[in-house]
């Protein structure tokens, strides 16, 4: 890793935190769809980076997130267990792509083995969000809805991001 | 040993996973207050009763600031009252102005006690960097205490009630009579109430509360109980033993009476008796 691209990582998770803490975390539609958009920084990693500084990764995020969202551990613990489950997925669903660097986008991946990449990834992120949230309010029904509608929620913010930042769409 | 240790670094990333994993959920019980129960519950009994333990044996070392907390919260809670008993005698002639908020109250710990001597003082942890001025009424959770005499940076010193030159404006609450509370030496727990005529009814167990008439105390502050009546028939007093409301060999919190408008009845005194 270039001094270059620690940069440009360094800046672009700044400023997913920020649009996050700011602007995403109030975006709530009727109370059910939650929009996680940060999580898209970890889903879409580059492929050659170690599991350990993915890991590492995942938890100071998720810690940052959590410091401002006021909601301790919660992120730490999601992110952290999406960055450990990364790897494994990332070579059953888009296989060996190691001829490929930088973030992962609609650049080199079509847009349907995205989503069949991304849509887990969210369901089990979010799935511990709102388990971990509910806790002691007892089991509700409502949350297996909320991780669907806010899975896909973001999936689309994420999909509308994807299309202003990329130019060039060739696909594989 | 090699073995052991290439199988510790080929599963680092699992190993990362799970310590990150227990650092979160460790700072996740740690720092919420409902999932500080729930694990409490899903634990067994031992580590609940251990936990307990603990937490017993901690609140011991924070009960000095526990104890300074309740002691500012009493003060302003007395403030409150001293104001309010104060202006309910007011609120008939439906007056208001800045006599309704006429008493601040200062929280002190004694610092110093005796109750041996003839003439007692209490050294008082408050001073001139806290507000005190020569002459602030001193009074305690059950009664009157003293009075402030000398005041340095940081401390005061107050003659207390059991001081023979110390007299305090007295009234019997039962049918509002004026009288004066002296110390005479000897029983620290009593005192005599004098110059309460013998026209006036009076029963064991009359409680004397302060007059309010000098500046030096706000009305209504407990004094003592009346507990021996004696009638001299050459005097046209009563000679009353009242028991002090104030234990003065364990008092430990005291509160300092401010009046915000001494000055002004001192001066208006002045001039009057010129």
């Amino acid at each position: 890793m270039t001094q270059k691209t620690v940069f440009t990582y360094l800046i672009s998770i700044f400023i997913y935190i920020v649009l996050q803490t700011a602007l995403l975390n109030k975006m709530v539609i009727s109370n059910i769809a939650f929009c996680f958009f940060y999580v898209g920084f970890l889903i879409y990693l580059p492929f050659n980076i170690s599991r350990i500084a993915l890991l590492i990764l995942g938890f100071l995020v998720g810690l940052v997130i959590d410091i401002f969202g006021d909601t301790i551990s919660i992120h730490m613990i999601a992110c952290t267990t999406l960055m450990f489950v990364k790897p494994f997925w990332q070579q059953a669903t888009l296989g060996d792509m190691g001829e490929l660097t930088g973030f992962i986008s609609m650049k080199g991946v079509s847009i349907i083995r995205l989503m069949v990449y991304t849509i887990p990834l969210l369901l089990l992120h979010h799935s511990i969000v709102f388990f971990l949230d509910s806790i002691g309010a007892g089991f509700q029904l409502d949350i297996i809805l909320r991780v669907m509608l806010s899975a896909i929620f973001t999936f689309f913010v994420l999909v509308i991001i994807q299309l202003f930042s990329t130019k060039t769409t060739k696909r594989i | 040993m090699r073995g052991l240790l290439r199988f510790i670094y080929k599963y680092r990333a699992f190993e990362l996973f799970i310590l990150l994993l227990v650092i979160s959920i460790w700072l996740l019980v740690r720092n919420n207050r409902y999932y500080n129960v729930s694990y409490l519950s899903t634990s067994n009994a031992i580590v609940a009763n251990a936990n307990q333990k603990i937490f017993n044996t901690e609140k011991y070392f924070s009960l000095s600031e526990v104890n300074e907390m309740l002691a500012i919260e009493n003060a302003l809670l007395r403030e409150q009252l001293t104001n309010y008993l104060y202006s309910s005698g007011y609120s008939k002639f439906g007056i208001n102005d800045s006599l309704l908020d006429r008493y601040e109250i200062i929280p002190a710990m004694v610092e110093r006690n005796s109750t041996a001597k003839k003439n007692n003082l209490i050294l008082l942890d408050k001073g001139s960097n806290h507000g005190i001025e020569r002459g602030m009424g001193v009074i305690g959770p059950n009664g009157v205490v003293g009075q402030v005499k000398f005041v340095s940076k940081n401390f005061s010193t107050a003659v207390s009630l059991l001081h023979t030159d110390v007299r305090v404006s007295s009234m019997l609450t039962r049918d509002n009579t004026i009288g004066t509370t002296q110390w005479e030496g000897g029983d620290i727990s009593l005192a005599k109430l004098k110059y309460v005529p013998r026209h006036v009814p009076l029963a064991e167990g009359d409680t004397v509360v302060t007059s309010g008439y000098n500046s030096v105390f706000p009305k209504g502050i407990t004094i003592g109980y009346v507990k021996n009546i004696n009638v001299n028939i050459n005097e046209s007093f009563y000679d009353i033993d009242v028991e002090l409301a104030t234990s003065f060999h364990k008092v430990s919190m005291t509160y300092i009476v401010k009046d915000r408008l001494q000055t002004e009845i001192d001066s208006l005194i002045t001039i009057s008796e010129e």
